[in-house]
C-alpha cells in the first residue's frame, strides 16, 4: 500500500462567473520516501492538489467528490481532532513565501517549540532543545542564539529554512512543498534544494514538489507528474519524462525552457494560453493548443493510459510511463511528429 | 550584434538611500546611509541587449531607475547620446523620455486598473504627442498588433487579460513613443515558462524590427544567457564582472559570476555539474565589508603573499579570527567546556570548529599558526586573533579589487573585464582605491 493515495480527486470553487474545476478527477500515489513533481503552468491545480491533501481548501473551495487515503485512512471522513493530528504530525507543508507562513510576533524558535508542543507532549525546555537541535539541522549558524530571533531579522533564504525546520519538527511521513524556492536568488536555492535532499533521505520523508521550474524538479525528484487544466496529462519517472517525453503538452514546456548553451534565436512557444476552467474545452483540454490535433481530439477525452500498451493503467507502478493522450491507443490519423535532442555538453562542465 | 555606436555611457553612478525619518532624524543625522549603486560604470552600444544580473538587493534596479531619473542618483553621470542624463529638468527630461522607456517587473502592479488598453498605450501618444489626436486610435491599435494582441483590445481593462498579456502590454506602452533605448526590469520573472518564451521571442523581434538597445534586467541567468549579447554582474551595488556573454559562460569568470552559474538548476535530470553553495547571506549594503565585497563569501580567497595557502585554508583562518574576535574569552569559544583541558585538545577543537585542515601544508604558517593557538588556549584569545590578523590577512580582505579588463587585446564592447584580486598581474593591488570616506562628499 502506497502512503498517499488520490483516487479521483475532484475540486471546484464557487465564483460569479460559474464554477471552476480546479482539480478534475486525478489519481495519484506516492510511496514511503519518494519524491514525486507536479509540475504545470499556473492554473494548472496543482497547489489546490496540495492544499487538498491536509484539507486546507477554504471557501469558495470544496472537495467535490474522490478518496484520499494516507496510509490506509480516510483523509476526507477525519474529525477534527485527527485532522489537527494528521496535519504537521503526518503531512507537513513548505509554502512558497516564508515571510507569509511565519509569524512576525513569535521568535522563530518558539513558533517549531509551539508545533513541538502541539503534538507531543513534552516540557517547555525539552521543545526548546528540540527545537535548537532542528535548526542546526537545517544548518542555521549560530542556532542556540538565533533561536530568540524573530523573522523579519532572517534574511529569506533562512526564513525558509525556518519553515522547513518546523515542518520537520515532528517527523512527518510526507513534506509537502508549494514551490518552495520560487521566491528565493538562485544561489540561496540551490542551498534550499541540497537541505531537502538531504533531508529526505535522513528521515525517509516522501515529497511531493510542486514546481514550475523545471531544473529544479530534474534535481531533486524520482518521479514527475505534469498538470494541464486540472488533469494529470503524464507522468513517468523523472529521466524518462525529460528524455522521452510522450504527451504534446510536455514536449511544448521541455521545447520552450532556455537552457545555458543553446543558440536557438527562437524559443519554440505553446500558442495560446491556459483554458478556462469555467468552460473547458470538449475532448482533449490540450487541442486548441496542440500542434498536431485532429478531428479525434475536439470529440474525445483521452484516457491516461500506458505509452506501450494502451491500456489504462488502475494501479500503476512507480515506474510506469502514462501519457493522457489520442497517440497511444492509436487514434490518432497523422499521429505526433516530433524529435527529442539531447545534447551533450549542454551546460557547465 | 553590437555595432559598436555608444549609446549611453555611465561613470561613477551613485545611489544612497537613508533610513531617516522626520526632518528631526536628519537634522541630528541619525540613520544608517545604505548605498546601493556604488560608482558603477556601464556602457550601452546601439542595438545591443545587455544583460544585467545579480541576487536581490544587489542594485540592479537601483542601478536602472537611477539612470532613467525614475530615482534621482546620488552622485556620477549617464550620458546618452551627448545628453547628460543626470542634469536634465522639466521639459528637456520629459522630452527624454521619448526615446528611453521602461518596461516593469509585475504586469498586474504596472498597469492602472481604472484605464482601458486603449487609454494606457494611448496615453503615452499624447503625453509626447506622438501622432496626432485623431490618429490615436489607429495606432494603439496597430501597437497592441505588434506586440501580438489584437487592435479590438484596446476597449478592455487590464484585469480582463493573463499575465503574459499584461506584459505585452507593458510593452505596448513602452513602444508607443518609439524609443530607442528600454530597459526591461525582470520583463518575464513573473510568467509561465511557456509563456516567458513568447515574451522573450516578441523582445528579439521587436529590437530587430525598430533597432532596440535593451538594458535586460534578470536574476534567472539562462534567460538572461539567451537574451543578452553582453552581461553585468553586479554585487552589493558595484560591478564585478563585465563581458561578452560567451566569455563569462565560458571563460575565466569572477568566483561569484562562476557561482551564480554553477546554481542554476539544470532541466536535466542526469546532469552532475558541481554545484558551487555560497556560504552565508549577502552582507548588508549598509555595512558592506571591507576590500573586496565578496571576500566574505567568496570560494577562491587568495593566499596573503607571504605563504602559499589553499582557498579552503584561507578561508577557514578568516573564519577562525571571526570565531576569535566574537569571542569573550575561551569560554565562549565552541570547545570542549573542560575546566582543566589538555592544551593540545584545545588546539585540535578549534582547528576542528573552524575547519581548518590538521596541516596548513606550509610549514611557515603552521608555525604561526601553531604559537597563535597556543595562546588561544592559554586564555589570551585577544592576542591569539590579533596575530593571526597580522599574519594571515588575505589582499581580498584589505585592497579593494577594480573592475578592469583580464585580456588588453580587446578593446570596446567586447573586453571581459573583472574586479577580482585573481586576475590582478601580482596577485596583490598595491594602488588601493581610495575608502569612501575619503572622497570629497557627494552633491545632494
Amino acid at each position: 500500500m502506497a502512503l498517499l493515495e488520490v483516487e479521483d480527486l475532484v475540486v471546484q470553487f464557487y465564483t460569479e462567473d460559474g464554477t471552476v474545476r480546479a482539480v478534475d478527477g486525478i489519481s495519484y500515489e506516492i510511496d514511503r520516501g519518494e519524491t514525486v513533481a507536479l509540475v504545470g503552468e499556473s492554473g494548472a491545480g496543482k497547489s489546490v492538489t496540495c492544499l487538498s491533501l491536509l484539507r486546507l481548501l477554504e471557501r469558495p473551495g470544496e472537495i467535490v467528490s474522490g478518496e484520499i487515503r494516507f496510509d490506509g485512512r480516510d483523509v476526507l471522513g477525519l474529525s477534527d481532532e485527527e485532522l489537527r493530528d494528521l496535519r504537521g504530525n503526518e503531512i507537513a507543508m513548505v509554502f512558497q513565501d516564508p515571510s507569509a507562513a511565519l509569524n512576525p510576533v513569535y521568535t522563530v524558535g518558539e513558533q517549531i517549540a509551539e508545533a513541538i508542543r502541539a503534538h507531543e507532549d513534552v516540557t517547555d525546555e525539552t521543545a526548546r532543545r528540540r527545537a535548537i537541535d532542528l535548526l542546526e539541522r537545517v544548518e542555521i549558524p549560530d542556532a542556540a542564539s538565533r533561536y530568540s530571533e524573530y523573522p523579519h531579522e532572517f534574511s529569506g533564504g533562512m526564513q525558509q529554512r525556518v519553515v522547513i525546520a518546523m515542518a520537520l519538527s515532528c517527523e512527518p511521513d510526507l513534506l509537502v512543498c508549494d514551490e518552495p524556492t520560487t521566491a528565493l536568488d538562485v544561489t540561496i536555492e540551490a542551498g534550499i534544494l541540497e537541505l531537502l535532499e538531504d533531508l529526505a533521505a535522513e528521515f525517509d520523508t516522501a515529497i511531493q514538489l510542486v514546481s514550475h521550474d523545471l531544473g529544479v524538479v530534474a534535481g531533486l525528484c524520482d518521479r514527475v507528474q505534469v498538470m494541464y487544466a486540472g488533469e494529470i496529462v503524464e507522468r513517468a519517472p523523472t529521466e524518462e519524462l525529460y528524455y522521452d517525453p510522450k504527451h504534446p503538452y510536455t514536449v511544448g514546456l521541455m521545447a520552450s525552457i532556455p537552457r545555458i548553451g543553446d543558440d536557438r534565436d527562437e524559443l519554440p512557444t505553446i500558442p495560446g494560453s491556459m483554458p478556462d476552467l469555467v468552460d473547458v474545452p470538449t475532448g482533449c483540454r490540450f487541442h486548441p493548443r496542440c500542434p498536431y490535433a485532429e478531428e479525434a481530439c475536439r470529440l474525445r477525452a483521452p484516457s491516461l493510459v500506458d505509452v506501450e500498451t494502451g491500456v489504462p493503467a488502475d494501479e500503476p507502478a512507480p515506474n510506469d510511463h502514462l501519457a493522457a493522450c489520442h497517440e497511444y491507443t492509436d487514434d490518432l490519423v497523422d499521429g505526433l511528429d516530433y524529435e527529442v535532442v539531447v545534447e551533450d555538453g549542454g551546460g557547465l562542465e | 550584434m553590437s555595432d559598436d555606436e555608444l549609446l549611453l555611457r555611465v561613470e561613477g553612478l551613485e545611489k544612497e538611500y537613508t533610513t531617516t525619518e522626520g526632518v528631526l532624524d536628519r537634522l541630528l543625522g541619525n540613520g544608517t546611509r545604505v548605498t546601493a549603486v556604488d560608482g558603477v560604470d556601464l556602457e550601452i552600444y546601439e542595438g545591443e541587449t545587455l544583460g544585467l544580473v545579480g541576487e536581490s538587493g544587489c542594485g540592479k534596479t537601483s542601478l536602472a531607475r537611477s539612470i532613467l531619473r525614475l530615482t534621482e542618483p546620488t552622485a556620477g553621470s549617464a550620458v546618452y547620446r551627448d545628453t547628460d542624463l543626470t542634469t536634465l529638468e522639466g521639459s528637456a527630461l520629459r522630452e527624454l523620455r521619448a526615446d528611453v522607456q521602461y518596461v516593469f517587473q509585475n504586469p498586474f502592479e504596472s498597469l492602472n486598473p481604472r484605464l482601458t488598453v486603449g487609454d494606457i498605450v494611448g496615453e503615452a501618444l499624447s503625453v509626447h504627442d506622438v501622432v496626432p489626436p485623431d490618429e490615436r486610435d489607429r495606432r494603439v491599435g496597430e501597437l497592441l498588433e505588434t506586440v501580438g494582441l489584437r487592435a479590438s483590445h484596446a476597449t478592455r481593462y487590464p484585469h480582463e487579460f493573463s499575465g503574459g498579456q499584461r506584459q505585452r502590454i507593458g510593452i505596448a506602452r513602452a513602444l508607443a513613443v518609439e524609443p530607442e533605448f528600454v530597459v526591461l526590469d525582470e520583463p518575464v520573472s513573473a510568467l509561465d515558462v511557456s509563456v516567458q518564451a513568447g515574451i522573450l521571442n516578441l523582445l528579439e523581434e521587436l529590437q530587430t524590427e525598430f533597432g532596440l538597445s535593451y538594458l535586460f534586467i534578470g536574476h534567472d541567468l539562462s534567460v538572461v544567457e539567451h537574451v543578452a549579447d553582453r552581461i553585468a554582474v553586479m554585487y552589493l551595488g558595484e560591478i564585478v564582472d563585465r563581458g561578452p556573454t560567451e566569455e563569462l559562460f565560458d571563460g575565466d569568470a569572477h568566483p561569484y559570476t562562476e557561482a551564480l552559474l554553477s546554481a542554476i538548476p539544470e532541466p536535466d535530470p542526469l546532469w552532475e555539474g558541481d554545484r558551487i553553495v555560497l556560504e552565508g547571506s549577502v552582507p548588508s549594503p549598509a555595512d558592506p565589508p571591507s576590500g573586496c565585497r565578496f571576500h566574505t563569501r567568496c570560494p577562491k580567497l587568495l593566499s596573503p603573499a607571504e605563504y602559499d595557502l589553499e582557498p579552503t585554508t584561507v578561508r577557514a583562518l578568516l573564519e577562525l579570527r571571526t570565531g576569535l574576535a566574537e569571542a569573550d574569552g575561551l569560554e565562549s569559544l565552541p570547545v570542549d567546556p573542560d575546566p582543566d583541558p589538555e592544551a593540545d585538545d584545545v588546539q585540535a577543537a578549534l582547528r576542528d570548529a573552524f575547519d581548518v585542515p590538521a596541516d596548513l601544508g606550509d610549514d611557515a604558517a603552521e608555525a604561526v599558526l601553531e604559537t597563535a593557538l597556543e595562546t588561544a588556549a592559554a586564555g589570551d584569545v585577544e592576542t591569539a586573533r590579533a596575530r593571526l590578523e597580522s599574519a594571515f590577512t588575505t589582499p581580498c580582505e584589505t585592497d579593494r579589487p577594480r573592475l578592469e579588463p583580464v585580456d588588453s587585446g580587446a578593446g570596446g564592447p567586447d573586453t571581459h573585464a573583472v574586479a577580482c584580486h585573481r586576475f590582478d598581474d601580482a596577485g596583490t593591488e598595491t594602488d588601493e582605491r581610495p575608502d569612501r570616506a575619503e572622497t570629497t562628499p557627494t552633491q545632494q
